[in-house]
């Protein structure tokens, strides 16, 4: 169950990932996992929303900081598995997991889960409330739509910082109001200028993110969009990298949302 | 001291929190301020905390060579942990903190009442840096970095283990490993406890702060300054983080690329490296809390870090607590 949960944290970036995973697992264990990413799920045994109650029980975390610990990861199944006391007993194959998962019902899951929990690191109990949950998204890379069109260039406003890496978020406008569309790992020439402007800048902070007034402008490019309802602007982005700052644009140059879902863009 | 500390509620605090930083207004002196000051008492050498552009520097005597390093010409002294020094109407000493080599909290006593600055710190040893030290005090302003109770850490020698399994694997398989790890204390103590799997290289900016430890007396293990000789495919480089940003990569032909950092524990942080290792130079959630216990301090002020929602659960756990930022403690 860990290598797998290695194997979906790799497996969008590394399409090796899944042979060097063929290499480790034992022939069971492979079959199991193909059967998952090609989309042959568990059942849904509990919400999300429910899983994550039972361990905000179990550990007495107050609700402020649940909400706390909700804006750091945005992910209940992940954030239920941070909560969870660290791992003392051996790790269950995957088999076994999904075996248990199958045989579970709504009326057993939180029993079944308390089972497995403590037998697991935190990234893999975060796979195992997924799969739990009815959550679990991760595909072979072959089933994701191509992403082989020519990049589009955009230009968005830097809206906050991450300083740890430094990563920035990116936003495009919608009616005078920047929405957020991409967040991209800082590497350009001029990226201590601009952390120093960042830190003379910062409205707010947030844990480790900085709020900066939305003035800088950035040139980006990105292959494709999928369309994601748990976004703000409604889409996720393929590939996006940032490819330089603008140093002599103003905010208002940068582009309308409305460029994200231009039908002559994407066909 | 009960009593006599009640006397005292009534006078000023002992430290006040300023647009340039921590001030003692008795002793005229600030603790790791960010704009230039007379006077800096320094809790350690990293950049955010060892600013540039004091007239003075008090730090310990152990973290003064690194701080040299860093700053240049400045005008320094060291005291050794538990030595007093009065400056003003206040006592100063420098406590150990286990964050870096050198790193202190700052205790400071005005007639009897006590107040601690952590700095940064976390409460289990590292095998390289001086062991974290409770300090009892009736006011502690302890850094929360990580104080969410999502932050909580594995045993060192775990991860150690996965960094080395990480190396082999790699080495097997003919990829140079690289290890990203912040420049000063994380670095050496990657070098210090990882089972060596070949040789270790290190980045420029590694290199510079290892040979100054070494000379300190540091034990650090043989590492080779990169680019002075060919790198064999065993080989582990430990360099800053920003190396993955720099030209480096393209250079050294087929690599795997890990993270290790306190972050790694969030999948957000881990996307797009090869591989990502949760080891802090900071206390975790149970880490800040059994600290924070030890002092036996009724008065707590959180910095760095997650303050909000930490003020709010040291309030729900009987403590009267404040965040640090500009305006005087009550």
């Amino acid at each position: 169950m860990i290598r797998f949960a290695a194997l979906c944290a790799a497996l969008p970036r590394d399409k090796s990932a899944l042979a060097a995973y063929q290499a480790e697992a034992t022939a069971e264990d492979f079959a199991t996992a193909l059967a998952l990413l090609t989309g042959q799920r568990p059942r849904r045994i509990a919400a999300p929303d429910l899983i994550l109650t039972w361990v905000v029980e179990a550990s007495g975390t107050p609700d402020f900081l649940l909400a706390a610990c909700m804006d750091v990861t945005g992910d209940r199944a992940e954030t239920a598995a941070l909560l969870l006391p660290a791992a003392t007993g051996t790790p269950p194959t995957l088999t076994e997991v999904i075996q248990t998962l199958t045989h579970a019902t709504p009326l057993t899951a939180r029993a079944t889960l308390a089972a497995l929990w403590p037998r697991l690191p935190p990234y893999a109990n975060t796979i195992l409330n997924r799969l739990a949950a009815g959550s679990f998204r991760t595909t072979l890379p072959k089933l994701v739509p191509p992403t082989n069109q020519p990049p589009r260039t955009l230009r968005a406003v830097m809206i906050l910082v991450q300083p740890a890496g430094p990563e920035i978020t990116l936003a495009l406008w919608r009616d005078g109001v920047p929405i957020p569309i991409a967040r991209l790992t800082l590497t350009l020439p001029e990226t201590p200028a601009i952390m120093a402007w960042v830190r003379a800048h910062t409205l707010e902070k947030f844990g480790p993110v900085r709020k900066v007034p939305a003035a800088l402008v950035f040139e980006m490019d990105y292959t494709g969009t999928a369309p994601n309802n748990r976004r703000k602007c409604g889409l996720d982005l393929h590939h996006p990298r940032l490819l330089r700052w603008l140093p002599d644009a103003t905010p208002d140059q940068a582009d309308d949302l409305a460029a994200l879902h231009d039908p002559a863009l994407d066909p | 001291m009960g009593l006599r500390y009640l006397g005292m509620m009534t006078r000023a605090p002992v430290l006040t929190f300023t647009p340039k930083g921590i001030y003692c207004p008795d002793g005229g002196f600030y603790i790791d301020p960010h704009h230039a000051v007379e006077r800096a008492l320094v809790t350690h050498g990293h950049s955010d905390h060892a600013y540039r552009g004091h007239k003075s520097y008090l730090c310990t005597d152990l973290a003064l060579p690194v701080i040299r390093h860093r700053l240049g010409r400045i005008e320094a002294e060291g005291l050794a942990y538990g030595e007093r020094r009065q400056i003003g109407g206040v006592t100063v000493s420098f406590h150990p903190a286990g964050h870096v080599p050198g790193s202190a909290q700052i205790r400071i006593e005005r007639g009897g009442e006590v107040w601690v600055a952590s700095g940064d710190y976390k409460v289990t040893p590292d095998g390289v840096c001086e062991a974290f030290e409770p300090v009892a005090c009736h006011t502690f302003i302890t850094e929360c970095t990580f104080g969410l109770p999502i932050f909580q850490w594995r045993p060192d020698t775990d991860v150690l283990r996965e960094i080395a399994q990480w190396w082999g694997a790699n080495a097997a398989e003919g990829r140079v490993s690289v290890l990203a790890a912040y420049s000063f204390g994380k670095a050496q103590r990657l070098m210090a406890g990882i089972p060596a799997q070949g040789p270790i290289y290190t980045h420029g900016a590694v290199e510079d702060v290892t040979e100054i430890l070494r000379e300190q007396g540091y034990t650090l293990p043989v590492t080779h300054r990169l680019g002075l000789s060919p790198l064999p495919r065993d080989a582990l480089i430990i360099a800053p983080p920003n190396v993955l940003n720099s030209d480096l990569l393209g250079t050294i032909g087929p690599v795997s690329v890990g993270f290790a950092s306190g972050w790694m524990t969030l999948a957000a942080r881990r996307r797009g490296l090869d591989a990502a290792f949760t080891l802090s130079d900071h206390a975790d959630w149970p880490g800040l809390n059994a600290a924070i216990k030890a002092t036996g301090a009724t008065q707590v002020f959180a910095t760095h870090g997650y303050t909000g929602p930490f003020r709010a659960w040291l309030e729900s756990q009987g403590y009267q607590a404040g965040i640090v930022g500009p305006g005087m403690p009550t």
